[in-house]
């Protein structure tokens, strides 16, 4: 049992009007094993955030189907399973019950049946990670929008759901606090054994993930580790590094050719 | 057109109560066509900034002018509504300016109500919708049914098909994918050359500062701390720590590098093709 991936999508296809012969999303596959990590990319339009819906039973695929602990989510079990996943929505601005940042943080450990004070240290800790416990009773509707996401961010984060979806959550922090969150990510992600869907634009992300998942026009292109799929996709933008390393050896300098994260090249360069 | 903040003071007063200065004694001044970033920590005031820009939120005290225009605590309607046709303004969130029924009508829009003829708006429609890398058969869907990315793109097409004079973008690149990024910031700094207008944009990416902006202005709990080139600042390496601001991806590979070496470059390095011509030279040998 415990070799069995944490979440299985099995060719999943979905569109959002049945009238018509445009999906958002065709057939779709991929497994993510407890502990691991994946950042989905792809340009504007190509189905990540309808993905995310999906995984979270807001949406139902037409056809295909995703297990989550070898559970298959669907109308009578989406409830349970909803409790073992925290998702970060692409709009935090939709995400917000309650009229304070602490209770909406707790609002999703309500139906964990765990004792107040248990919560309430979890949700002081989450506020806390995201440097948000000085804003725990404002009304979410006033904040800024990095505080906004940091909220949203923290709800996750308290929760210590088994698998933990990201979309685009970290795009409007400052670049120190986004490394920050992405490092305490990972911390998270080994010490309690949670994964990880981090949907993002931002190349340089992509080093915190064990593996990437690439989308188009709803199809799925490709799934690897960064190395193999930079290399077997040309056309895609590679994170800084590796673009600074492809101009190198274009103008003649003598470096391997193969996929460099960013410490390999400082290393190769500096040797 | 020339921008001032003249000892600027905002809150946000929720009923009878005041919340903190969040713009607390601001002064500046941004040159006409000039293309100014906005950077700092989540909550410094970037937003708030913007939005007093074009009397979103209106000063506390001090006043606010654009070009020959000034706003104040009284706000006055007249001059208000005379300021939002100068200033265009894309949102922090794409939804929160989103709101007719197809994408055509949110980008004619603004054209409309500046009182541009039939033909006039769909010429402006249409080449707007081709700036911001969209195809005509998005016209006729709601903006809500969009993708994240696609809502953000006809939003800042719908303020560039009205020209304004001082443009003023919210985190524009958020949400977009890598390819549309650059296309639209290389086509928003185009359209300032060609249209001598005044722009500001806050970003939390350092590459676009150094790539699109002449200057910078770094905020810190509802104050200004620095408005000076981009160079400038970049170049000085005790003010971006004092600062606490992150640098462009050149620069902190070349930091990364300087710190396994031992050996400063001679230069500062900015963007990808300055670090590589530094490297070419053996910079880091
Ligand atoms: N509620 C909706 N109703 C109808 N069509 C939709 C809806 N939401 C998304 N779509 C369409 O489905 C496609 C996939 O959208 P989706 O939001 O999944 O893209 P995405 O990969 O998240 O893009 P982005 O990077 O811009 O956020 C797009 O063509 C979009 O226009
Ligand atoms: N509508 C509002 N009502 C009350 N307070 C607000 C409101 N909007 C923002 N604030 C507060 O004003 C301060 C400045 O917010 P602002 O949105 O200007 O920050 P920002 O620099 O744009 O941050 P971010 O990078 O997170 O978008 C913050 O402390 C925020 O909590
Ligand atoms: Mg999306
Ligand atoms: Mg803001």
């Amino acid at each position: 049992m415990t070799d069995q991936p944490l979440l299985s999508v099995c060719d999943i296809s979905f569109r959002y009007d049945i009238t018509q012969d445009v999906y958002a999303l065709s057939a779709i596959s991929f497994d993510l094993n407890r502990g691991e990590s994946l950042a989905v990319i792809g340009d504007n339009g190509s189905g990540k955030s309808t993905l995310a819906r999906l995984l979270t039973g807001l949406l139902s695929p037409e056809k295909g189907a995703i297990y989550l602990d070898g559970v298959e989510l669907n109308e009578g079990s989406k409830k349970m399973l909803r409790r073992q996943m925290g998702i970060v929505f692409q709009n935090p601005d939709n995400q917000f019950i309650a009229t304070s940042v602490e209770d909406d943080v707790a609002f999703g450990l309500e139906n964990l049946n765990i004792p107040y004070e248990q919560m309430r240290s979890r949700v002081d800790e989450a506020l806390e990670l995201v440097d948000m416990y000085e804003y725990r009773t404002k009304d979410p509707s006033q904040l800024s929008g990095g505080q906004k996401q940091r909220v949203a961010l923290a709800g996750v984060l308290a929760l210590k759901p088994e698998l933990m979806i990201f979309d685009e959550a970290f795009v409007m922090l400052d670049p120190m606090s986004r490394r920050s969150i992405l490092e305490t990510l990972r911390r998270i992600q080994s010490e309690l054994n949670v994964s990880i869907i981090s949907i993002t634009h931002d190349r340089d992300e992509i080093e915190f993930f064990d593996s990437l998942l690439v989308l188009n026009q709803g199809e799925r292109v490709m799934r690897g580790k960064p190395a193999e799929v930079f290399k077997q996709m040309s056309s895609l933008k590679p994170p800084f590094a590796e673009q600074l390393r492809r101009d190198l050896v274009d103008a003649g300098m003598d470096l391997p050719d193969y996929y460099m994260s960013e410490s390999e090249l400082v290393d190769t360069l500096c040797k | 057109m020339q921008i001032n903040f003249n000892r600027v003071y905002a809150d946000y007063q929720l009923g009878p109560i005041r919340s903190k200065n969040v713009v607390d004694g601001i002064s500046l001044e941004l040159a006409k066509n000039t293309f100014t970033a906005v950077v700092g920590h989540t909550g410094a005031g970037k937003s708030s900034l913007l939005k007093l820009l074009n009397g979103l939120l209106l000063p506390t005290d001090g006043e606010v002018s654009v070009g020959d225009l000034t706003i104040d605590k009284n706000g006055k309607k007249k001059t208000l509504n005379k300021v939002r046709k100068r200033v265009g303004m894309v949102f922090q969130f794409p939804e929160r300016q989103l709101f007719a029924e197809t994408v055509e009508q949110d980008i004619a829009f603004g054209p409309k109500n500046f009182g541009f003829s039939k033909e006039e708006i769909t010429q402006l429609v249409d080449q707007s919708l081709k700036q911001v890398g969209l195809t005509p058969d998005i016209l006729p869907k709601s903006p809500f049914s969009l993708s994240g990315g696609q809502k953000r793109r006809v939003a800042i097409a719908g303020i560039i098909a009205t020209k304004p004079d001082v443009l003023v973008l919210d985190e524009p690149g958020a949400g977009l994918d890598p390819e549309g990024k650059q296309e639209i910031l290389a086509m928003l700094r185009t359209l300032h050359d060609t249209h001598d207008s005044t722009t500001i944009l806050v970003t939390h990416d350092m590459n676009d500062v150094v790539t699109y902006c002449d200057n910078v202005l770094v905020m810190e709990k509802g104050q200004v701390t620095t408005h000076q080139t981009v160079r400038g600042l970049f170049s000085n390496q005790n003010e971006i720590d004092r600062l606490g601001i992150g640098l462009p991806e050149p620069l902190r590979l070349q930091r990364l590098i300087e710190e396994h070496t031992g050996r400063v470059f001679p230069h500062v390095c900015l963007t990808q093709q300055e670090l590589k011509d530094q490297l070419l030279e053996g910079a880091h040998l």
